[in-house]
């Protein structure tokens, strides 16, 4: 065979085509006595939760109760966790926080020095000096 | 008498294995024999009548209403944007591999079934938009598609999970005994109980954990797929399929090897009928005497340039040339009038507009 193939897997574009959340699961630990908790335990008693669960169908939501103090684990769907800790937190922020990691990839956060980040090959393509024109090349 | 006897029997036996060789030789299958899997326990009146072949093994379908109360199998619904005529109760037997699980309903059908669907729809995507793939890479393009490791990336950022939990430990956990419904089952109850050293890994006929769980995790995309296709028709499971797999980007420049490229490009050439006879000309270059020189090669048939190259030396410069003219060949994919992509035959008012590849050249 004069031709052999490389094999490769595909590139996933998500949001090209379907959308899928990445966070699929969200771990909400809360404790019945602690006053770490307090936060939690309103965001919990008041049907917040409830009303936000409802809102993201697409991510289970599992709340267990636990001594220590309260923490919201974010599982994602490249196989990491974050646990974001949440003690002594009012139900706002908690709130917030629930929004914010929800809505990552589960990827790190880097600082990203370029102006584009992309897995396609430039559409105009690099310039390149060899194809000046003869007269105007540079010399060594 | 006795010794003559005695020395003969070797010989008889090499004149006996000469004879069978053959026969051993002609045992050899080299095409597959389908066999009735056995869990099924199926029965058939004739091995030919088809249509009297039946499973008698007992199983029955989730109730709907206990599908409804698993949270994972719920919100993995929802995530996967499934419409609402998907039943849940489907959506579980598609996570489900296991041939003994309380009596319930596998994914064996809706597998074969995804699957075929999966492999129509790829192909024609790959055939209609990319006509001159030769043969090895077009089905290196299917496996980058549909491939287990492909499908298995696809579960997984389906977020679908592995149940890995045996029934004790489930009750003693006080687990709720809807959770599963919405996970992967594939390990039966006796392995999960088996207890496991760490670091060390079982290899059976070639199959690791690792290997089972991505083959698990295919068969139930690939289950997913024909459940659609069972609920919402066709249409549906057309759309879901363009939306979640032919999507990916298929690194097609990168899958390419080539043993011996200008020859290969000289027999292309003449299969194409050119007039003109292949030249690789060297267009510019810069630092000849210094250590970092630069040429530009271009490959041209006349006056047309099949491709051209930069490379740090005259050889390198002139193989890269020649590849990019081949891959330039071979990665050719059709567009309509309007500089949009052509229609695949599954399209409604299809018309073919794109051309048909003229096949592989031998070198």
């Amino acid at each position: 065979m004069p031709i052999k193939a490389i094999p490769k897997i595909s590139l996933a574009r998500n949001g090209v085509g379907a959308f899928v959340a990445p966070c699929h699961r969200i771990t909400v630990q809360y404790c019945n006595w602690g006053g770490s908790s307090t936060g939690l335990r309103q965001v919990l008693s008041s049907g917040q939760l409830d009303h936000i669960a409802r809102q993201k169908k697409y991510t289970f939501f599992e709340v267990v109760k636990k001594s220590g103090h309260p923490s919201l684990t974010f599982h994602y769907n490249n196989d990491t966790t974050q646990v974001v800790d949440i003690a002594n937190l009012d139900s706002e922020k908690i709130v917030e926080k629930l929004e914010e990691y929800s809505q990552r990839s589960g990827n790190k956060l880097i600082k990203f020095n370029h102006k584009v980040m992309s897995n396609n090959d430039s559409v105009r393509g690099i310039w390149s000096p060899l194809h000046m024109p003869k007269g105007h090349r540079h010399k060594i | 008498m006795l010794r003559s006897v005695i020395r003969a029997a070797p010989r008889v036996n090499v004149l006996r294995a000469a004879i069978c060789r053959p026969q051993i030789l002609t045992t050899v299958r080299t095409y597959q024999v389908a066999t009735a899997k056995t869990v099924l326990k199926t029965s058939y009146d004739s091995v030919e009548d088809y249509s009297s072949y039946k499973h008698n093994l007992f199983t029955h379908r989730l109730p709907e209403s206990s599908a409804e109360q698993s949270a994972p199998l719920v919100a993995l619904h929802s995530r996967l944007n499934l419409p609402s005529t998907f039943a849940l109760s489907t959506l579980s037997q598609c996570l489900n591999l296991l041939f003994k699980d309380d009596g319930l309903a596998n994914n064996f059908g809706l597998n074969t079934l995804g699957k075929t669907m999966l492999s129509y729809y790829v192909t024609e995507y790959l055939l209609i938009h990319y006509p001159r793939l030769p043969m090895s890479v077009h089905n290196a393009a299917v496996d980058s598609l549909m491939g287990t490791s492909a499908l298995y990336e696809i579960g997984k950022s389906w977020g679908i999970t592995v149940d890995t939990t045996s029934k004790l430990d489930k009750f003693l956990g006080e687990e709720n005994e809807f959770l599963k419904y919405g996970k992967l089952r594939y390990i039966s109850d006796a392995e999960k109980e088996k207890v496991k050293e760490t670091g060390v890994e079982e290899l059976v006929d070639g199959v690791t954990e690792h290997s089972r769980e991505a083959e698990a995790y295919a068969s139930a995309v690939r289950a997913i797929i024909g459940g659609l296709y069972t609920h919402s028709g066709e249409d549906t499971a057309k759309k879901f399929i363009e939306d979640h797999i032919l999507s990916r980007k298929i690194p097609l420049d990168q899958m390419f090897q080539f043993s011996k490229p200008s020859a290969e490009l000289v027999r292309l050439c003449d299969k194409l009928g050119f007039d003109q006879p292949i030249s690789i000309r060297l267009m510019a270059e810069t630092g000849r005497a210094s250590s970092h020189p630069q040429y530009l090669t271009g490959v041209f048939v006349g006056t047309e340039k099949l491709g051209e190259a930069i490379g740090s030396s005259l050889n390198e410069s002139k193989t890269r040339a020649v590849i990019n003219a081949l891959l330039a060949y071979y990665l050719y994919s059709p567009i309509n009038a309007q500089g949009d992509k052509i229609k695949v035959p599954s399209e409604t008012n299809y018309k073919f507009e794109g051309i048909i590849g003229i096949g592989d050249v031998a070198i």
